[in-house]
């Protein structure tokens, strides 16, 4: 029988306690896919921290397995918004994204960002489907708008982005073959950059997949790709959580550069990709409450 | 400000929020739509259900596609059909509570249940 399970990444820095993020993750997924394990992957010091601060039954509650590794630090500063008004810098350790393909137990695997958090059960239909690699390719923001050019296109003249947020595969010479060409593509980044012409110093594996897709595909869209059902529901960075309603259902504040177009939405039943990490951690214990 | 502008600007406010929520339900609604069948992702519609209803009905063969555009074989048509109108319908009834709190909301505030 097929093995099957979740499993995120979190490496800690001085901004963002990513481990507690996964334990958030963590309780989400196995809120909806009680029967679906879930993997971490983090350093030993995260880890230790993560002891330290949450305690072990929470961790031994969230995560089925914990797999220690210790990338190599590569200088990767991010960019990132807490709301509309406040920003910060800070490491971003994904440069190893790729290695999953080899650190994966399960012979089917969904990997999912720490700030992604199931709402519904539809991620383990993805399970035993008709693709071996499958990604999703659209996003809608909080007020149901596609995002920008630069989160659809990695050139105006590029190619379509898929995004990194929820990988699934099953192991396959077809899923090899993409996991080794994104190896790739992350060694030579500065030549895949200028050659898909895309904007910008950061390592974004959403990039980085969305060159092993089409290159994977005969350097053509579509086809190798599966497209996860429907579309991303993303808040952006510069929104906010205003309340935590249930373990799916959020108040949310969508914040647009113009301060007059700022509303409150309601979104419930749907899988949600918090990429304001500040507001799970700020929310953390009503969140958690809700989803124990 | 005037207070017949701040009105109406409250009141565009009010029916953009609404707007967002319809699309939100909608967004709730497809998610709980996906039916995963013989290792395939489908969409309960009403199409497809009754397309199904069909076919079993006829006891014909059933080639149908995916999500995905993956043509299955379904094996067991009755089986199929079931869990297409058990999503439907939840995914209906669901629908149906979402509409009904949103008819009674008269304020911005009370659209997001705050």
């Amino acid at each position: 029988m097929n093995t099957k399970g979740f499993m995120m990444f979190a490496y800690n820095n001085e901004q963002l306690d990513y481990t507690q993020l996964a334990l958030v993750a963590a309780y989400a997924c196995k809120k909806y896919m009680p029967d679906i394990p879930v993997v971490l992957v983090t350093n030993q010091q995260s880890l230790e921290h993560c002891k330290k601060t949450h305690g072990s039954a929470l961790m031994t509650a969230a995560w089925d397995d914990i797999i220690i590794t210790n990338p190599e630090y590569e200088k990767n500063m991010r960019l990132h918004h807490d709301g509309a008004y406040h920003s910060f810098n800070a490491q971003f350790t994904n440069t190893n994204k790729h290695d999953i393909y080899n650190l994966s137990p399960f012979d089917e695997t969904i990997l999912i960002d720490t700030d992604y958090l199931c709402g519904n059960n539809n991620l383990e239909k993805l399970f035993g489907g008709q693709s071996d690699v499958a990604m999703y390719r659209d996003a809608r923001n909080l007020q149901m708008q596609e995002p920008y050019t630069t989160e659809r296109w990695l050139h105006y003249a590029g190619i379509r982005m898929w995004w990194s947020t929820v990988v699934y595969w099953r192991k396959s010479e077809e899923a090899k073959h993409f996991f080794n060409i994104w190896t790739a593509v992350k060694n030579n980044w500065e030549y895949y950059r200028f050659l898909y012409k895309f904007p910008g110093t950061l390592y974004r594996t959403d990039y980085s997949a969305s060159i092993a897709a089409h290159m994977c595909n005969g350097w053509q869209d579509g086809g190798f790709i599966g497209e996860i059902p429907n579309y991303m529901r993303y808040q952006d960075q510069r929104d906010d959580i205003v309340q935590v309603k249930g373990p799916n259902r959020w108040v949310m504040l969508s914040n647009l550069p113009e301060e007059w177009k700022n509303v409150v939405v309601e979104i419930a039943g749907e899988d949600v990709h918090m990429m304001n990490k500040k507001s799970i951690l700020r929310n953390y214990e009503q969140i958690m409450e809700v989803l124990a | 400000m005037d207070t017949r502008l701040n009105d109406a600007l409250a009141f565009a406010n009010y029916r953009l929020t609404l707007q967002i929520q319809r699309q939100n339900i909608e967004a709730q609604t497809d998610a709980a739509l996906l039916v995963s069948y013989q290792n395939a992702i489908f969409k309960a519609s009403q199409s497809l259900i009754a397309f199904v209803g069909l076919k079993t009905m006829r006891s014909e063969t059933l080639l149908v596609e995916d999500n995905s555009g993956n043509v299955i074989s379904i094996v067991d048509n009755n089986e199929f059909l079931t869990a297409l109108i058990t999503a439907y319908d939840a995914a209906m009834t669901l629908k149906q509570q979402e509409q009904q709190k949103l008819k009674s909301a008269r304020s911005t505030a009370k659209i997001v249940g705050l």
